[in-house]
């Protein structure tokens, strides 16, 4: 018999600036460090004018260590290139889930047709924390297509539920993460309905795009809203108002000292300023873009 | 980072002062011949992503003072990445970059300013200075590598005498404070470049933290 699991909180997402790119940033927010083990989302949509140059636009080469940056791209693609000489992008509908471990330098670009054309750009950048012993392990970069997720429709056929890592209703994510993690993509038509099995030490959330839901029968959300759920039961049940994208995540909490700061998640500050001293002595090696 | 011309420093004062052991004054009387303000810009405050701005070793960088200091960059990361500050919960890095080709070697020093202390983590170890010291200690003496590496804490109008042994190439850095550096002042956040043979006098306007290189004389600048 499931146990449909109450809202702890309804987070609306703040405008942040970082660098010159606004976007929405749902967590963390005003005394929510992270919900673990997520420690971050944002949310960038933004529309290109068009005739602009690739190594203009994006966000060109920083470092991250000891963590999974994870991000879903809904509209325009994301063309990362890394520092272990990988480039690859992916489209709207696709992941590209990477894990830092012991370093890693990458960038985060718009395809150059979106930056020469003027197209949509619409992604979501979540942070997954990892346990300490997987820290400092060789990094690596999982790109996933949007034809290569797994993916299924509601009994109504109005949800279409993208299972990147995880496990929903017997249909398992291609992504393998250090620790438990579900990370579904939802695509509501409206009045779709779905329910979702979420393990109950499992901490949760949906985050909206756009559009409006009504969780568990009873209270509505809206764009940009962050749902955080408590960890009082085993599903949630989602119906769309309207036509409605939103992704839910769920994982097992780590239960470890987290120092989050700039690029880099690690235990201790000490660890931070090692990170720092091993970006600048090049053990992460470097990333020297390529343009067309 | 700004580069300023060089301006020459003739006018050396020898003053009377307490003189603390470690470092023990000496004899030598060539006068300095270069000195050189650097103020090191804030990079403006890092939310949590990606866009941090530090050089890594191979990365062209702007000349300063010498050619073993490759770069000094300050920058600070919110603890909650929100955009504003959390006050002492976030993290202020100063990083140092070094390297001296003749030895082959490198280091991207890390220094923290935390309360009560000072973090810096070299690539031999990690020190936590504390602030109630009133003494400049060598931390590091890199006879191989030829670069040595010291933390300073005075107390407010505390000076001292800092006597190299030959002409040295000196880059000192203010973290915190206020201080006199032969009789010029420094505030927080400005490096100062000397070659000198002469004793180089510290004196704290304000209780402050300071760290120093030098290196062998090895070429005017």
């Amino acid at each position: 018999m499931t146990k449909l699991r109450s809202i702890k909180q309804i987070i609306p997402a703040d405008k942040v600036n970082m660098g010159g790119i606004l976007l929405d940033q749902p967590l963390p927010y005003r005394g929510i460090d992270q919900i673990d083990p997520f420690l971050l989302v944002h949310h960038l949509h933004k529309k290109f004018p068009g005739g602009q140059q690739q190594r203009d636009v994006g966000v060109p080469p920083h470092p991250h260590r000891g963590f999974a940056p994870v991000t879903f791209i809904f509209q325009g693609g994301v063309h990362h290139r890394d520092s272990m000489d990988k480039s690859s992008i992916i489209y709207g509908g696709g992941t590209q889930w990477m894990h830092a471990g012991k370093g890693i330098v990458h960038s985060e670009r718009p395809p150059k047709a979106v930056a020469q054309e003027g197209k949509d750009w619409e992604l979501i950048q979540f942070w997954v924390n990892v346990p300490a012993k997987y820290k400092m392990t060789d990094p690596a970069y999982l790109p996933l297509s949007y034809e290569d997720t797994p993916s299924v429709n509601s009994n109504d056929g109005k949800v279409e539920i993208g299972v990147v890592t995880g496990n929903f209703k017997g249909i398992q994510g291609k992504i393998e993460a250090f620790s438990p993690i579900l990370a579904l993509r939802l695509n509501f038509e409206k009045d779709g309905k779905v329910n979702i099995p979420i393990p109950q030490n499992f901490n949760a959330f949906v985050y909206q795009l756009d559009g409006k839901l009504t969780v568990n029968g009873a209270q509505e959300t809206k764009a940009k809203d962050l749902t955080w759920l408590e960890n009082d039961g085993d599903s949630i049940t989602l119906e769309a108002c309207e036509n409605t994208r939103a992704i839910l995540l769920a994982g097992e909490p780590i239960n470890e000292s987290v120092a989050t700061y700039g690029p880099f998640v690690m235990n201790t500050q000490s660890e931070i300023l090692k990170a720092m001293q091993d970006y600048q002595m090049g053990v992460m090696g470097q990333l020297s873009e390529k343009f067309d | 980072m700004e580069r300023r011309n060089f301006v020459r420093n003739t006018a050396l004062g020898f003053t009377s002062f307490l003189v603390f052991p470690r470092l023990v004054a000496s004899n030598n009387t060539a006068s300095s011949t270069y000195a050189q303000l650097i103020p090191i810009h804030e990079n403006p405050g890092q939310i949590r992503h990606g866009l941090l701005q530090l050089p890594q070793l191979d990365t062209p960088t702007p000349v300063l003072s010498f050619d073993w200091l490759k770069d000094v960059s300050r920058n600070v990361f919110f603890k909650n990445g929100f955009g504003a500050s959390m006050g002492k919960e976030d993290m202020e890095i100063t990083s140092i970059l070094l390297e001296n080709k003749d030895h082959n070697w490198a280091d991207a020093i890390q220094i923290q300013q935390k309360q009560e202390a000072t973090v810096i983590l070299t690539q031999e170890r990690e020190w936590q200075c504390k602030h109630h010291q009133n003494e400049i200690i060598l931390l590091q003496n890199n006879r191989h590598q030829a670069i040595n590496f010291s933390f300073g804490n005075l107390n407010h109008s505390a000076r001292h005498l800092y006597s190299p042994s030959g002409k040295r190439e000196v880059f000192i850095y203010l973290l915190a404070g206020i201080i006199k550096v032969n009789g010029r002042l420094l505030e927080e956040n400005v490096g100062l470049g000397l070659q000198t043979g002469d004793a180089v006098v510290f004196e704290a306007v304000r209780k402050s933290q300071f760290v120093l290189m030098e290196k062998p004389f090895s070429r005017p600048y």
